[in-house]
């Protein structure tokens, strides 16, 4: 590793940290006023978080490499379609995230 | 000691690792993510110890192999550093909607929860901190960043050690666990949406969805975040 480098890693190291530290410790203190400016607030917030995951889910997705698109795509939908019920059912993400996992690995032996 | 303190200690210890147990969707993640960044930054020329250094001080998957490309590329270092953070900067917008589900107090905690706010932390710590007692919320996160930080930094160094040896090894483990990202995110989203949220998260999923067809893949986030809030406040006014 050069010293370019180390400068480099450390100072997007501090910037990233500062990124995530300042709005938390900013926001701790202000949305917990009780004003009506604050509920709404608030809950922009909220569904702010809820975009982001959404936007996220898009950033991640991508056909399996290594088959026909066709099967890839259906074998995604299934998965997805695996993961969506499984953590309505439970109410729990975790539950969902595994069969999800399990059933886009046992795709290829059942197609 | 006393025995409410005592008590007490207990009782963070238990929610912390409470966290940890809650960790096991980003474990299953991460896994083979870092051990690609491991593989990547070994064969960009960064040592082990380069690889390794970068996965404890920044924690931060995007930038760090876009950090990998532009250092191999010979980019200034200013640039260098500067595309890293706005890759980043959508980091701005967690600790905001975070702080709208945790309860005040334990300020002294929050410098070190804030360290490991990554994607898929604060995802799932979205979805699940409002169901921990007020007082143990920040501990149980701080459960949840180990496991997923130590999990992030061993296998950053387990795959610039060794990623070519382990995939071959085991090569369903890549394409059964690259799956667990996007899984992450809908298991997430199906828990945590109701219909308030409907429409405007739609509306973001248009935003973000607009960006990534015009190629510009890190404002899709924020374009994201603000499409998202900003069409729930057009229909509040509206009703």
């Amino acid at each position: 590793m050069t010293k370019e480098s180390l400068i480099a890693i450390s100072a997007i190291a501090l910037g990233t940290y500062l990124l995530r530290y300042l709005p938390l410790r900013a926001s701790h203190r202000t949305l917990h006023a009780s004003t009506n400016r604050a509920v709404v607030l608030n809950r922009a917030f909220e569904i702010a978080g809820i975009s982001v995951i959404a936007a996220l889910f898009l950033h991640s997705l991508s056909l399996p490499e290594g088959e026909a698109p066709s099967i890839a795509a259906v074998r995604l939908t299934v998965s997805l379609a695996a993961v969506g019920a499984a953590s309505h059912a439970w109410k729990n993400p975790g539950v969902g995230v595994l069969l999800g996992i399990l059933c886009f690995a046992l795709f290829p032996l059942i197609l | 000691m006393t025995l409410q303190a005592k008590n007490r200690l207990k009782d963070d210890i238990a929610a912390y690792f409470h966290g940890v147990a809650a960790s096991y969707p980003i474990v299953l993640g991460y896994l083979p993510v870092a051990l690609a960044f491991g593989l990547a930054a070994e064969e960009a020329g960064l040592s082990n110890l380069g690889a390794t250094f970068t996965s404890i001080t920044v924690f931060a998957g995007a930038s760090q192999f876009a950090l990998l490309g532009l250092l191999e590329g010979g980019t200034q270092i200013a640039v260098t550093v500067l595309i890293c953070l706005a890759l980043n900067v959508r980091h701005i917008v967690y600790g905001p909607s975070l702080s709208t589900r945790l309860a005040p107090g334990r300020q002294k905690i929050l410098p070190f929860a804030a360290f490991g706010l990554t994607d898929e932390v604060f995802s799932l710590s979205m979805s699940r901190i409002a169901h921990i007692p007020a007082s143990r919320q920040l501990v149980w996160l701080l459960g949840l960043e180990t496991a997923a930080y130590l999990t992030w930094v061993g296998f950053t160094w387990a795959g610039s050690f060794g990623g070519k040896l382990i995939l071959s090894m085991l090569p369903f483990l890549e394409t059964a666990f690259s799956f667990s990202i996007p899984a992450l995110f809908l298991a997430l989203l199906v828990v945590m949406m109701d219909r308030e949220s409907l429409i405007p998260m739609l509306a973001a999923c248009l935003a973000s969805g607009l960006f990534l067809y015009l190629q510009l893949k890190n404002l899709s986030i924020i374009a994201a975040a603000i499409a998202g809030p900003a069409t729930w406040l057009l229909l509040r006014r509206q009703a």
